[in-house]
């Protein structure tokens, strides 16, 4: 072979044949990798975050069926509750989007809208009906209806009945009731309660409805961070020197619970009291029967037991904004219309229907656990309408429905309040300042 | 490279090369490249920025705490997996019955994933229900909260590391210490030394060389590992555990900022490769 | 003659062993018998004991998880990646001890560059070169990124083994007639047989167990591979540690199959990089 440019004449062969096959590998790769996606029918990808085994099932034999039906293939993902948002981030920014999901507390659906990531679905809300859906759950911004919400999931307290009894103790009606029941429940191997304090979601949802039966909110009318102001500091270091006290008849390991470990403590008979949703009730059937008589239940009260509060929580459909819009929207039509009991039935005391016309529906009736708890359902039921009681959530803070209050939730702003409260030994009166200026810092970045 | 070799040497060496080329060299030059523009995502298109990642990321105090983190992490899992290594590799050079069998459960640790490991331990620790954690309070010392304070975290994920990568530096050991000639061992304990003695004048010095790459090995794994402390506390809580190899993860696959993702990992190399080259000054390999 | 052990030293000496034995052991023991142990003993009891015993949590892992769609995709990778490691590894390692050539030192030298390299900094932009190539979550991605490990550690160790075989065998060969690459074929790859099976295993455990370029390529479920598919379980919900020992515990055997017959070549393949190098 001729010498090129001086160079030895070994190293310029090598080179360039090197260079050949580089080429004709690379070429190779680009034109192979089509093969590595070979189907050419619609793929559908769904992410959930409904962890419970049965209703996944219920999910996969749907998409099944739908696969006969259309010959639509549809995947499904299921990831923990809040990590619905990431990960769909994860797949848009990948450049391999999901198309249809589930996600809880509008806040982060709300976020998504604002990023122009998902459709609004207000033809299907309005098919529907609007007036068949239950108050507080649709939260339509800017005019359109941007998910279709499936459950309510209001959270209160659940106590063991047997030890409370044992114990002379009484449903507590303010904190310094609430504290004596914990503290009286904390021996023999077995702590009062157990509350989350990772950086998860489960934390805005369940840990703060004592501060909502206190009148506490972030903002007032004109987006003006009151966590801190001078009439609200003093109530919000009142329930951080609560829980503070809390934390003493808590188990350890209170920074890696999640979501459902919550429900756990109490079914592994770990702790006498815990917040949840209808989810503990479905726990304890299947996983702890002997306890399903033991279990009574209260609802989070106020410092001096004028009022009582309830979270507020939510889940809901919502479609992406990709190529396959209009498939995924006939998808979710006919999951929530023909399939829709089919998927309540899986938990139906955790599921708590939002549309009216479900509580008549005689399928739903019919369903055994939905009559074995009618007052629990009933209970429930009536939160919709009672006004005496505080229902709140972190995410629909603030005077209209806006993504920023959600962005607070995803930025674990209370999660790190409690962490510095907790963890770092620091000042209540501090922890609320850094919370309060993060608040600001979100508001302001719209 | 004589010419009649050529039609073997080139097509053996082009799928190594070729991969090498396209999967490793190309992306570390093009890691390098990112940490100097902006990109919000993997499909939008990336903006130059120059050094203004760099800036950023060295006013940020999460930077700085995570390359405390990454030394504190390294220096001391290093420390502890060396010295506990050497100490079990004497032990089991000793003669016993079951010598082969014990020293193959030895290495038990090292190929368990390490996931396994991690969730294996987590389980143990728990708060309320580990049987190390019960163990612990039984023996008098209260509930131990491994994973639920700043130092303890770090404490546990030294702890659970060592546990895992000892067994390599016991069997390196443990295979040098075979070469030390018998004779030698033998005249020494004629000659009345002690145990202590026999062990610095003659095993550690036998050793160095092995000492010295087990080190700069089990250093630059250390420095980079990021799977054992993403699964157990994902570097909380409130950033203890979080060192580079998860700043970078976090930058770059949570917060999309890929172009500081990709700074943070250049700078974690460079701060490895000037280290790994001092250490190769003071202690040279020979051959 | 070595001296007698003292019988202090003996009991001294066996009590440290077994100490270091329980040390090593027991976690797995107590993942074992965690996964056998029904739901209320397992949040209830810490007894050392095995028992109350019952196989529920490895039913409900693998009948309510894609745990089985899991092993499936780790032991294809896993095979896949080692298939590849091995055949790249083989020829550049014979080729760069046998000749004299250029470059020769510099590809030794890169290979303990690369291994300088935090996994991480290649992550990112062959996760950007993946987009490109729409391999992002596919399992062929998964293989080429761990073939990035498995490679460098393929050539360090394998370039020792062929150093260590001496020349005569395949001259003998060749001088018989045979050409060079027959040679290659028929006396020295069959010798390298010990070799090539610790390369083997060390690309299987690397690929079999990582989890860090699973986390990152990978995201749905149904091309999950084992260690990615476990961590997920512990966060999404119902899912008790039971079912997570028992899915750990499945994870090792494999491993633990390997350790009882294949352990020599472990320790072969450690103390290679470490004493040869």
């Amino acid at each position: 072979m001729k010498k090129k440019d001086g160079r030895n004449k070994h190293k310029g062969v090598t080179r360039r044949k090197f260079l050949k096959m580089a080429g004709a590998a690379g070429a190779t790769l680009m034109v192979s990798a089509p093969f590595v996606h070979t189907s050419e029918k619609i793929t559908l990808r769904v992410i959930s975050q409904e962890p419970d085994p049965g209703t996944i099932k219920v999910l996969e034999s749907n998409f099944a069926e739908w696969e006969n039906k259309t010959g639509v293939k549809v995947l499904l993902d299921t990831v923990p509750g809040g990590e619905v948002f990431p990960k769909l981030t994860a797949s848009m920014k990948a450049g391999n989007p999901y198309h249809l999901g589930n996600e809880l507390f509008i806040g982060n659906i709300n976020i998504m809208a604002a990023n122009g990531w998902i459709v609004p679905i207000t033809d299907i809300i309005k098919k529907i009906g609007v007036d068949d859906f239950g108050p507080d759950i649709l939260f339509p911004m800017k005019g359109e209806y941007w998910w279709y919400p499936y459950d309510y999931n209001f959270a209160y307290w659940f106590y063991r009945t047997d030890i409370f009894k044992k114990k002379g103790l009484k449903e507590p009606k303010t904190w310094e009731d609430f504290l004596n029941c914990a503290k009286a429940c904390t021996a023999d191997n077995m702590f009062g309660l157990g509350l989350g304090i990772g950086n998860g979601q489960w934390v805005d949802w369940l840990n703060v409805g004592f501060m909502w039966a206190d009148g506490v909110k972030l903002f007032d009318n004109k987006w003006n961070v009151i966590f801190d102001s001078p009439q609200m500091k003093p109530k919000v270091v009142k329930f951080l020197n609560f829980f503070k006290e809390l934390y003493k008849y808590m188990p350890p390991g209170m920074t890696q619970l999640v979501w459902a470990d919550h429900v756990k403590l109490v079914v592994s008979e770990r702790v006498a009291m815990n917040p949840y949703s209808g989810r503990m009730i479905e726990h304890i059937e299947t996983y702890a029967p002997h306890l399903a008589d033991k279990v009574g239940a209260f609802l989070y009260p106020s410092s001096d037991g004028s009022r009582f509060a309830v979270g507020h929580g939510y889940d809901g459909w919502f479609v992406v904004k990709t190529n396959y819009t209009e498939e995924a929207k006939k998808l979710l039509h006919w999951l929530v219309t023909d399939k829709l009991i089919d998927f309540y039935a899986t938990l139906p005391i955790h599921y708590q229907p939002t549309r009216m016309s479900i509580y008549n529906d005689p399928r739903w009736k019919a369903l055994p656990r939905v009559k074995k708890y009618a007052n629990v359902v009933e209970t429930t039921k009536n939160f919709l309408t009672r006004k005496d009681i505080v229902i709140d959530c972190v995410d629909i803070q603030g005077p209209e429905i806006d993504p920023r209050p959600g962005k607070i939730t995803r930025k674990f702003i209370l999660p790190t309040m409690f962490q510095n409260l907790l963890l770092k030994n620091m000042a209540p009166e501090e922890c609320v300042k850094i919370a309060a200026d993060q608040i600001r810092e979100v508001i302001k970045e719209g | 490279m004589k010419r009649k070799d050529r039609h073997i040497i080139i097509p053996f060496l082009t799928p190594g090369v070729l991969i090498t080329f396209f999967f490793i060299v190309v992306p570390f030059f093009m890691a390098i490249r990112l940490g100097f523009y902006h990109m919000e995502s993997y499909i939008s298109p990336p903006k130059f920025v120059g050094f203004a990642n760099y800036i950023q990321i060295f006013h940020e105090s999460s930077f700085w705490n995570a390359l405390k983190n990454g030394f504190v992490y390294g220096f001391i899992s290093i420390a502890l997996q060396v010295s506990i290594g050497i100490g079990i590799a004497l032990i089991l050079n000793e003669t016993f019955k079951g010598k082969s069998f014990i020293r193959g459960l030895t290495l038990l640790p090292y190929i368990l994933p390490t996931v396994v490991v991690a969730l294996t331990w987590q389980w143990m620790l728990d708060g309320s229900i580990g049987v190390i954690t019960h163990a612990v309070n039984k023996l008098g010392l209260g509930k131990v909260n491994w994973l639920e304070t700043p130092t303890l975290a770090m404490f546990t994920v030294i702890m659970v590391s060592v546990w895992t990568w000892t067994p390599f530096v016991t069997t390196c050991f443990l295979a040098a210490l075979q070469t030390i000639p018998l004779d030698l061992m033998d005249a020494a304990k004629v000659d009345g030394t002690t145990s202590w003695q026999r062990f610095f004048y003659i095993t550690l010095p036998i050793l160095k060389p092995i000492l010295v790459i087990i080190i700069l090995l089990r250093g630059i794994w250390m420095f980079n590992k990021f799977d054992i402390i993403w699964i157990m506390t994902k570097g909380g809580p409130l950033g203890a555990t979080e060192h580079l190899p998860i700043l970078t993860y976090q930058k770059a696959f949570q917060t999309y900022d890929i172009g500081g993702g990709t700074a943070v990992a250049t700078i974690s190399f460079v701060i490895l490769f000037i280290i790994v080259f001092i250490y190769l000054k003071i202690f040279p390999i020979e051959g | 003659m070595p001296k007698k052990d003292t019988p202090v030293k003996k009991v001294v000496i066996y009590s440290l062993v077994i100490f270091i034995a329980i040390y090593s052991f027991f976690p797995i023991y107590w993942m074992f018998i965690s996964s056998c142990r029904s739901y209320r003993a397992l949040f209830s009891s810490t007894s050392l004991i095995p028992g109350p015993f019952s196989l529920k949590s490895y039913e409900n892992l693998l009948g309510m998880t894609k745990y089985l769609i899991n092993f499936k995709n780790s032991l294809w990778v896993a095979f896949v990646t080692t298939g590849i490691t091995l055949i790249c590894s083989i020829l550049m390692s014979y080729v760069v001890t046998r000749y004299r050539m250029r470059g020769k030192q510099f590809i030794l030298h890169s290979m303990l560059f690369i291994y300088m390299f935090p996994p991480l900094l290649l992550a990112v932009p062959l996760y950007f070169i993946f987009t490109k190539l729409r391999l992002t979550d596919t399992l062929w991605g998964l293989i080429i990124s761990h073939t990035t490990i498995t490679l460098p550690l393929g050539v360090w160790l394998l370039w020792g083994f062929f150093k260590a075989m001496p020349f005569e065998l395949e001259e003998a060969a060749m001088v018989d007639g045979a050409s060079r690459i027959k040679a290659f074929f028929w006396v020295v790859l069959p010798l390298s047989l010990p070799g090539i099976l610790t390369v083997s295993i060390f690309s299987f455990l690397l690929s079999w167990t990582d989890y860090t370029f699973g986390l990152i390529i990978l995201s749905s479920d149904i091309q999950k591979t084992l260690p990615i598919g476990l961590a997920t379980m512990l966060g999404a919900g119902d899912l008790n540690w039971g079912e997570i020992m028992a899915g750990a515990f499945l994870i090792s055997v494999p491993l633990l199959i390997m350790l009882v017959f294949l352990s020599k070549y472990f320790v072969k393949g450690l103390t290679a990089g470490a004493i040869k190098g």
